[in-house]
């Protein structure tokens, strides 16, 4: 059984870290608040829905997920939160206001009623791997996150894109005056991070499900990822989304008592512990 | 002493005259207009199961032109949100603004419990057409409230448990379930009757409420049971269901469930994955009797979808307070008078099948266990067994039953 409780909360984890992602480029490295992550992660997943309907296609699903959260990220980036740069009650009220407009629209298309994204076929059902049981999708879910994690890193650590950010953000006037295009690099990373969050909504829908209220859920799963893992870091919110998922699907299995706080029970003990969370610099 | 000029005797007593007329007129309507009150929650995550209520019991009133018997009827609808507390406000709301004559609606135990003393008090009659908590009707019942629809929560599980020993011949099982008063009552239920038949309960999983994941709670099924039992409720059910085959259970182990996981109102949003899952319930749209035929055709005729349970809740709690007020003729100024109307419908034959009320305010109803199946393209809900007239007590003497405590985790 161990086997299986360590398979599921990798591949949930690694889920989280999908999710996760690019709430990482947005709050942890631009420092944006921006409450409506969780929102594009539910408008993608009911425009995915839409659009298999009417395609059969998953991955237009998906492409049309992501496109469209980029674009409604950039639009709201643009007009909205960068005449707030370093405000961060001004950010939350109005990423807020996007939250509650954003539900309102998907309740007037798409009602109450719980909708469902199918996984393509060929990913469907059980993959049998010696004793172990496990869904095709989720190891497909499992790699494809595992490949965001290494372009996104790549692209932090090793591209001029990534260097201008890093600069932007320890220091914007500094980078502004030696030519960085400040507006245009954070809008540009702004639009990957709410595109990732329409990615992860495509992808994650088949298994968490596609709802009014899967918007709140997944901002605070995500936001207790980012925090635990240490704000800035994406190898630090890889691992703690690993941690997370594990620590989660064992803790409800051997502590069944303690099952409602296996998730946000570890976050609690290390901000008192530890802040700046696992992997943050102070 | 100043004299009162002509004038203003004139005044008065013309104001005096439209006063008498308006009261006169008032309680004229009061005789020939009957309000009632319909709480549901309208938004949150069961406002599907909520509208789909409303919409049954809209649907009725329109079958018979706004009208029971001679007396017209107005329906004021508020949201509960799911809220106890918003449910007690908005029954205030109902009865003490806009005069209903009658609360019903009412999807929610807790909001059932919460407006329990208040509409004791003020002596409201209040049919709850949803709410299954057991002790509604039981260890905590009121004269003032009846139950038609849904029953307690364990009045499905009690047959279930015995067909499952006994019909299935499955002897080993395993238990998944909400974390929450139903599922407790529910899981207490079944688990009673099961063991007296025979079988043993392996293992029981309990559920936090709302989770999306239950890949550990899968993770924990003995390969040697042979079956897994459910009470997953809500739209977590299609996920449950979906990650049960997912997992690769289905092709080994058989699933039987409580009825809403495969309820008309989710289980279009479910696939081949659903199909053969066996589950109880009172009510399915497959239904062969001829109320169930005309309202099954009335309703795919307006909404394009076969009727949930929770439609036909709404829809027979409208027919029954329709078979109470045409009784009378009019709407009693005494609410005593028209609780005892309610109670004394006697049997209404519904699109659910035979209906009535016992002595304790609860439905007494069939109980239906069916399997999905495809049937033309679409899953649904073939019935292949029924238990007949089931009351909450199942074969128990209820005084006796009522001196055990309500079924716990």
């Amino acid at each position: 059984m161990w086997m299986t409780l360590l398979a599921n909360g990798l591949a949930f984890g690694l889920l989280l870290f999908l999710i996760a992602s690019g709430l990482t480029l947005i709050f942890g490295v631009l420092r944006i608040v921006n409450l409506a992550h969780g929102s594009l992660y539910m408008l993608a997943a009911y425009v995915g829905v839409a659009v298999a309907a009417a395609t059969g296609s998953f991955t237009a699903a998906a492409a049309a997920g992501a496109l469209l959260t980029g674009l409604v990220g950039f639009v709201v980036h643009r007009f909205l939160l960068r005449g707030m740069r370093g405000e961060l009650l001004p950010q939350v009220l109005v990423s807020m206001g996007v939250l509650l407009i954003i539900s309102d629209v998907t309740l007037m298309f798409w009602g109450g009623m719980p909708q469902r994204l199918v996984e393509p076929s060929f990913l469907r059902g059980p993959l049998f791997l010696g004793g172990l049981v496990f869904p095709k999708y989720r190891v497909f879910v499992a790699l494809f996150s595992l490949a965001v994690a290494l372009i996104l890193w790549f692209l932090m650590e090793r591209t001029r894109l990534g260097a201008m950010v890093r600069a932007v953000v320890d220091d914007a006037e500094t980078a502004a005056a030696l030519g960085t295009p400040v507006p245009v690099v954070t809008g540009a990373m702004f639009t990957v991070g709410a595109a990732l969050a329409g990615l992860g909504g495509v992808l994650g829908s088949p298994f968490l499900g596609v709802y009014p209220g899967i918007d709140l859920e997944l901002l605070t799963l995500a936001l207790a990822v980012v925090i635990i893992g240490g704000l800035g870091n994406l190898g630090g919110t890889l691992a703690a989304s690993v941690l997370v998922g594990v620590a989660d699907n064992f803790g409800k299995v051997y502590l069944p008592e303690l099952a409602y706080i296996t998730f946000f029970g570890p976050m609690v003990l290390l901000l008192i512990f530890r802040p700046q969370g696992l992997f943050g610099r102070r | 002493m100043k004299k009162t000029g002509w004038k203003a005797v004139l005044a008065w007593s013309w104001a005096a005259a439209l006063l008498l007329v308006m009261a006169l007129g008032a309680a004229a309507q009061s005789a020939q207009e009957l309000r009632v009150g319909l709480l549901a929650p309208l938004t949150g995550s069961y406002a599907p199961v909520g509208s789909e209520m409303v919409l049954g019991f809209q649907m009725y009133l329109e079958e018979v032109g706004h009208r029971f018997g001679p007396v017209a009827v107005t329906v004021v609808s508020e949201d509960t949100m799911l809220n106890p507390g918003v449910a007690l406000t908005k029954a205030r709301k109902l009865v003490d603004s806009d005069g209903v004559h009658v609360l019903t609606g009412i999807v929610s135990a807790p909001a059932t419990y919460a407006i329990r003393d208040y509409v004791e008090d003020r002596r409201v009659p209040t049919v709850v057409s949803v709410a299954a908590g057991d002790d509604v009707t039981q260890r905590l019942r009121a004269e003032y409230i009846v139950r038609l629809g849904w029953g307690a929560s364990s009045q499905t599980g009690h047959p279930f448990g015995a067909y499952v020993a006994g019909e299935l011949n499955y002897r080993r099982v395993v238990i998944i379930a909400d974390d929450f008063a139903f599922g407790h009552e529910w899981v207490g239920g079944f688990e009673r009757t099961f063991t007296e038949a025979g079988g043993t309960v392996v293992r029981k999983l309990w559920v936090p409420l709302g989770s999306n994941d239950f890949s550990p709670y899968l993770a924990q099924i003995p390969s040697d049971v042979d079956a897994v039992v459910a009470a997953v409720v809500g739209p977590p059910a299609i996920r449950f269901i979906k990650q049960y085959e997912d997992f690769g259970f289905k092709a080994f182990i058989p699933l039987v469930t409580v009825g809403h996981m495969t309820d008309e109102s989710i289980l279009t949003q479910m696939s081949d994955e659903a199909s053969g899952i066996v589950s109880v319930l009172h009510y399915s749209s497959q239904l062969d009797n001829p109320e169930n035929a005309a309202f099954v055709q009335a309703f795919r005729a307006r909404f394009g979808k076969n009727p949930s349970a929770y439609a036909e809740a709404g829809y027979t709690t409208a027919l029954w307070l329709d078979r109470a007020i045409s009784s009378l003729g009019r709407v009693p100024s005494d609410p005593a008078e028209l609780l005892a109307a309610i109670k004394a419908v006697g049997q209404v034959d519904a699109p659910r099948g035979p209906l009535s009320l016992d002595a304790y305010g609860n439905a007494v109803q069939n109980v239906y266990v069916r399997r999905v199946e495809r049937v033309g393209g679409q899953l649904v809900n073939r019935v292949i067994q029924t238990f007949p007239a089931v009351s909450q007590f199942w074969t128990w003497d209820p005084e006796e039953y009522l001196q055990n405590p309500v079924y716990a985790r």
